[in-house]
């Protein structure tokens, strides 16, 4: 009952993700991000203990094949979730379950991966993998773009709730983490406050980060 | 004053100079990737200019556009530490806007040029002062080289008799030059610094994938090369193992076991095939874990056919080295045993196929060229010795699912036959297991019979919970036929039989006889020798002669075996001689008595 996207900026080394789902506070259970580690989504009958627990495996080195594998392992219900994760190298893996709703599936791009269950139909992860390809600008855009995409082309099949569009930069100072909890259009809603408020920290996240270490207001 | 500001009084000659600059850029460059860069830096340019006793040093950040101090001698860190200037800001400021240096040496000209910077970095400039006074020289200069201006190194005066020779900004500009190298030195250090970590990690990381990959690599290869040279899934199972290092075993999907490594076998729990997990792994195609009250995890990858699950691959291991297997190669393993039991059971059923026909036409008679061919392309030579083999479930084995029962009888039969060193083929035919057997014509027919004999006792010793029938020896292939013949009387024959599960035709007696017969002809003997006997009121008697032919007049075995007394066998004996109106001791009649009472226990 959701479609997710994540990536990492090969420029910055950001980690980041645009989540929408039929569920309320999608953002509560997914993503895991850690600055310069990894990022870790699930969903499906979601196991949000499985983004704490392969952060310490990617942390430790592992790649998110790796990491992948290990968290399955250890997961009896892996059939019933999807799991993706990108690991600091780039590298992406997902699992998509068995036991997940039609239509799912997963694509794995370059330093991203999209994946999505009970969709209105295949065509939105394609078109979510298009739009963030063919997007110019910051992650949190072209990940913007590709979750707007996703939700123009049917998105979840049983409707809309919340939505998460979340980037982490520096840990410890967070950078793009907007969520729309319950809403009746959660990613236009979502694209809205994004647009609205970007400036006031996304745009002057470095001066933000260098007055809070100072010890100083931001002016 | 503090502590660090920079009281020296050292009036260094110009030669001197030269050696206390060396001094610094030696300095300098040890602490190039070490923490304490900046601090070094600064300290080590003020204490080679006497004339300056304070001073900051900015970097400037390309994120934020500002100029950002990174240590200074002689002010509080605690308020210097908020000063951000913009290019253009204050004297610093403007050494960075200009890329010249700015150099002032009275106390209101300085004054003057700092009342660019916004209120709040003259405040924090102001509460950092230690001295509480402004200098009296002020020098900022740029760190700048090919590629641009990096920061600025502000220093300070505060003794207005401080002597300033002409040349002395030159000589500062040199060593700024070395400064700025050395900064960028600094940098790369930093950066290699940390890409040596990444690619401690990367190289990590890459290992252990290659390490994977060529595990997998090796895996495919052996088990692809074993299934070409037709090794067999038992040794495929053993290479597997080698890889996984934990035991592991394949079973049928009724959980029957088909291969392992080595020959102590891991039990497997009561009612494995019952279990939620392995419902889950035939639901879902996809492995699981079980883990018993043992402390024993296994871990179950199903063998998927074509549009079922065939089979299941048990990794076994105790619960705490569940983490430990490499289930990749478990799966990877299972894909590959999949696919040498598809080939097997195609090439099985091929098999099969080709030999149902050859049993339909040898038991229906139809020989031909054709026919004689198939049989030398299997081996069997028209002039070898025959024998033909049925096999029937009995009641207590027809309640299981026969179709995988009958299968297992095959394969017993064919076991027993390579293990007796007889050629044969075994097929399925009308739910009957059915074995040609064949011996070598040059042996002879006695050790054909004799090898026959040596089989069927073996058969009988296993006591299955089947139904043997085994024909007699026939001379040539074409004779077969009789001999199958011969396999369905002994089948009937068994079925009279109390407790015997294996019959050789050839040793069936008069019974062979008897079941040429017409039942009413045997009706019709039996009362006419038996006559009266057979009545209700008369089984004593009729159980008394029966126990006495079959003891052959021996009146110590009869007894016993009746429980009765010797004078009541003598009594009965009278009464039966009387009632059948003859004399049991007059040969002819004893004859007939004799064959009335095979038929009897015939029929009944």
């Amino acid at each position: 009952m959701t479609y997710s996207i994540i990536a990492r900026c090969p420029d910055t080394g950001n980690f980041g993700a645009a989540i929408a789902s039929c569920f309320p506070a999608v953002g509560a259970h997914s993503p895991a991000i850690q600055a310069d580690v990894g990022i870790i989504a699930t969903q499906g009958w979601v196991n949000p203990s499985l983004g704490g627990k392969g952060m310490h495996y990617l942390s430790a080195g592992q790649t998110a094949n790796a990491t992948l594998n290990t968290l399955l392992h250890g997961d009896p219900g892996r059939e019933l979730r999807q799991l993706a994760i990108l690991d600091r190298f780039g590298n992406s893996a997902v699992y998509t379950g068995i036991e997940n709703d039609e239509e799912k599936g997963h694509i794995i791009g370059n330093q991203y991966a999209i994946l999505g269950n009970l969709l209105a139909s295949r065509d939105v992860l394609d078109g979510m993998a298009y739009a963030f390809e063919h997007t110019e600008g910051k992650l949190q855009d072209k990940l913007l773009a590709a979750l707007v995409k996703g939700d123009q082309l049917g998105g979840d099949r049983r409707g809309k709730q919340s939505a998460i569009l979340k980037v982490v930069a520096l840990e410890g100072y967070p950078y793009v983490d907007f969520r729309v909890d319950d809403a009746k259009e959660p990613v236009l809603e979502l694209e809205q406050i994004y647009l609205k408020n970007k400036h006031i920290l996304i745009d002057r996240y470095d001066e933000w980060v260098e007055t809070i270490e100072a010890g100083i207001r931001l002016t | 004053m503090g502590a660090d500001v920079n009281s020296s009084e050292t009036n260094v000659t110009e030669n001197s100079l030269y050696e206390v600059l060396d001094h610094a850029t030696f300095n300098i460059l040890k602490a190039v990737g070490e923490n304490c860069f900046f601090k070094t830096v600064l300290e080590e340019m003020i204490g080679a200019f006497v004339q300056f006793d304070t001073g900051f040093l900015f970097i400037f950040s390309e994120k934020t556009n500002k100029l950002i101090v990174k240590y200074a001698i002689g002010y509080v860190e605690e308020n210097y530490r908020k000063t951000q200037l913009k290019p253009g800001e204050g004297i610093t400021g403007l050494a960075f806007e200009t890329n010249e240096p700015q150099f002032f040496t009275s106390r209101e000209d300085i004054m003057k040029a700092m009342r660019t910077m916004t209120p709040f970095n003259l405040s924090h400039y102001i509460q950092s002062t230690i001295q509480a006074e402004y200098p009296h020289q002020t020098l900022a200069l740029p760190l700048k080289d090919g590629q641009g201006t990096m920061g600025v190194v502000t220093m300070n005066g505060h003794d207005p008799s401080a002597p300033y020779p002409d040349d002395l900004l030159k000589k500062l500009q040199a060593f700024a030059s070395v400064v700025t190298m050395t900064y960028r030195y600094h940098l790369l250090i930093d950066r290699a610094n940390h890409l040596e970590k990444e690619l401690a990690l990367t190289t990590k990381a890459l290992h252990k994938e290659h390490d994977q990959q060529q595990k997998t690599a090796d895996l495919y290869n052996e088990l692809t090369m074993l299934s070409n040279q037709k090794k067999g899934i038992g040794k495929m199972v053993t290479a597997l193992q080698q890889y996984v290092e934990v035991p592991v075993a394949l079973y049928d999907s009724l959980f029957n076991l088909i291969a392992q490594h080595g020959s102590h076998s891991v039990p497997l729990p009561p009612g494995m095939i019952s279990t939620k997990e392995v419902q889950y792994v035939i639901a879902t195609k996809k492995w699981q874990v079980y883990t018993g009250e043992n402390g024993v995890s296994i871990i179950i990858t199903p063998i998927v056919g074509s549009d079922s699950v065939m089979g299941f691959l048990l990794a076994f291991m105790q619960v705490e080295e569940v983490h430990q297997v490499n289930r990749m190669l478990l799966e990877y393993g299972a894909s590959l045993l999949s696919l040498e039991m598809i080939k097997q059971h195609s090439i099985k059923e091929a098999q099969q196929m080709f030999y149902g026909e050859l049993f339909d036409k040898v038991l229906l008679g139809v020989y031909d060229n054709q026919l004689d061919e198939q049989a030398k392309n299997l081996g069997l030579f028209p002039r070898d010795f025959y024998v033909a083999l049925i096999c029937s479930d009995s009641e207590q084995a027809a309640v299981k699912d026969s179709r995988y029962v009958r299968e297992k009888w095959m394969q017993w039969i064919e076991e027993a036959l390579e293990f007796h060193y007889i050629k044969g083929i075994v097929t399925e035919r009308n739910q009957q297991i059915i074995a040609f057997m064949s011996f070598p014509e040059l042996e002879g027919k006695e050790r054909a019979v004799e090898k026959l004999t040596t089989f069927s006792e073996y058969l009988c010793e296993m006591n299955k919970p089947i139904f043997i029938g085994i024909g007699r020896v026939y001379d040539s292939f074409r004779d077969i036929q009789k001999s199958f013949d011969d396999a369905e009387k002994s089948l009937v024959l068994l079925q009279k039989k109390k407790n015997a599960r294996v019959h050789l035709f050839s040793e069936s007696g008069v019974n062979r006889i008897l079941l040429d017969m017409k039942r009413n002809e045997l009706e019709l003997f039996l009362v006419d020798h038996l006559g009266v006997l057979m009545d209700e009121s008369n089984q004593e008697f009729l159980e008394t002669l029966l126990v006495y032919v079959a003891n052959n007049k021996a009146l110590k075995l009869t007894t016993e075996k009746l429980m009765i007394h010797q004078n009541t066998l003598y009594y009965r004996l009278k009464r039966i001689e009387t009632l059948l109106d003859i004399k049991l001791t007059d040969p002819e009649r004893w004859f007939d008595v004799q064959l009335a009472c095979k038929i009897y226990e015939y029929l009944n």
